[in-house]
């Protein structure tokens, strides 16, 4: 035992040892096992995980979901939630004894609206809107990572020209102890073909008043995975 | 918690034999029942435990030296080869011992293809290439949920002609947009459309226990790809030229014990 680095008394040949000298010294082993141990008193790597209570280095927040999830493309700005569903995006909370260090991944792959019909839409197989003035706008989708309210992964606009489409995101940030919420937010707008990805439009927006096209456009967000690992030491 | 009793033993005293055996065997049980509560809080580093994570197999690659790596079109997923193999990773992983796995693919991938607007070109329409996990044993594989991954360009930006605004299809003049999935050497307007246009896909997927029930052993997982025409042909113009060329890939998984 470590403690008898520390012990009280130190006898040596021929001395006359009083009991309470003893046991200072043994009492001084027995303190320390009594809810005293730490590193000194174990061989190095000498305790193996079957000695570790499950989930004391990691645990695991998730969120998994491969039906469809439709966007509710008339809302402009950042956004876990869609009017068409009664669910978020993906979200998970927790309740953590321990700060710890939030290792976050979100993964999923959308699909734009392929049916979409107008007048000013010159043909329906383009899955793209045409402005009157012919120059193109296209709708354009970003997601983000938001942990406690502070926003720790943001990716690139995605724009419809692609009509099948997929993400990852990944991050990490250190929490205290208490209430987790963790979730990935969207956000869909629109953007000019003569200027792309620079000059955004909320959805909705005109270019001009003779442009009696709105860029709505249906988007729906299937297989969503958000797994949030928690590492604690 | 294990608690080790001395008996108190003063001088001038008589020493009472139960006293002594009494001690000796409290050390003893204590001894044995070292728990939690016999270390004192956050008394324990990283020094005294062994790894918690385990070693994992060993990780599937490829990368410059191996290049692209094409795939032949097919409408059933089949699995993603690195140089000839198959890339399988077979994990270390003990659910029941509370074990905790997450599999990890990554690579880039580009579509040769023809793809079309139908009503302009009589083309097929454009391709699509897909991606998923699955896990199995050697002879059948299943699907993991939430990892199917797919890309497409829409229409408009696959036309072999170089995009609606080609003067080819549209009366008057307009810039040439070769990009997307487009690749076509023969191209009209003078444009190389030589363009096949890299993605990168990622697939993380945390395996839950229950999700691999059809194996009874520690399962494999292989990542598995489709690709073929958006309207599930193979066949008709452009005929079979579709082809995912796959490369840089890394597969590989994470076992997290504790």
């Amino acid at each position: 035992m470590c403690a008898w680095r520390y012990k009280q008394e130190w006898f040596e040949d021929g001395d006359v040892t009083r009991p309470e000298d003893w046991l200072d010294n043994v009492s001084e082993i027995a303190n320390e096992l009594n809810g005293y141990l730490d590193s000194d008193n174990f061989r190095e790597l000498s305790l193996g995980m079957e000695h570790v209570k499950q989930k004391a280095f990691n645990s695991f927040l998730t969120y998994g979901e491969f039906m469809p999830w439709d966007f509710d493309y008339n809302f402009p700005g950042w956004t876990a939630r869609s009017n068409s569903e009664s669910g978020d995006l993906a979200t998970v909370k927790g309740e953590v004894a321990n700060d710890a260090l939030y290792i976050i991944e979100f993964g999923c792959r959308w699909s734009w609206e392929r049916d979409f019909s107008s007048s000013y839409n010159v043909n329906n197989e383009f899955g793209d809107r045409i402005h009157r003035n012919w120059h193109h706008v296209h709708t354009c989708v970003r997601f983000r990572l938001v942990a406690n309210n502070t926003v720790v992964a943001e990716s690139g606009w995605s724009s419809n020209t692609m009509v099948d489409s997929s993400l990852h995101l990944t991050a990490a940030i250190p929490l205290p102890a208490g209430s987790v919420v963790v979730r990935a937010e969207m956000q869909v707008a629109v953007a000019s073909g003569m200027a792309p990805f620079t000059d955004f439009y909320s959805v909705g927006h005109k270019v001009s008043e003779s442009d009696q096209v709105d860029y709505d456009r249906g988007l729906t967000v299937y297989d969503r995975e958000l797994i949030v690992n928690i590492r604690k030491r | 918690m294990a608690r080790v009793t001395i008996k108190d033993i003063t001088e001038g005293g008589s020493l009472n034999i139960e006293d002594v055996n009494e001690t000796i065997e409290s050390w003893n049980d204590a001894s044995k029942q070292i728990n939690g509560d016999n270390v004192r809080v956050q008394g324990l580093d990283q020094r005294v435990f062994g790894p918690v994570i385990r070693k994992p197999p060993t990780a599937y690659t490829s990368g410059s030296g191996a290049g692209w790596v094409p795939h032949s079109p097919t409408l059933d997923f089949l699995p993603v080869k690195t140089t000839g193999a198959d890339a399988v990773i077979r994990p270390g992983w003990l659910p029941s011992e509370g074990d905790t796995l997450i599999i990890r693919a990554s690579f880039q991938f580009y579509v040769e293809a023809r793809g079309g607007r139908p009503a302009f070109t009589g083309h097929s329409s454009t391709p699509t290439a897909r991606f998923r996990l699955e896990y199995g044993d050697t002879q059948n594989w299943y699907e993991l949920n939430t990892t199917e991954r797919r890309f497409q360009m829409s229409k408009m930006y696959s036309d072999n002609t170089k995009g609606w605004l080609s003067s080819a299809t549209f009366s008057g003049s307009g810039p040439s947009h070769p990009y997307g999935f487009n690749w076509d050497n023969s191209a009209p307007n003078g444009a190389s459309g030589d363009t096949p246009t890299e993605q990168t896909c990622t697939i993380i997927h945390l395996v839950e226990p229950g999700e691999v029930g059809k194996v009874s052993n520690v399962p494999r997982f292989r990542i598995a790809y489709l690709t073929a025409n958006s309207d599930m042909t193979i066949s008709g113009v452009p005929k079979e030229t579709e082809k995912v060329y796959i490369g840089w890939l890394n597969f590989n998984s994470t076992v997290y014990r504790r």
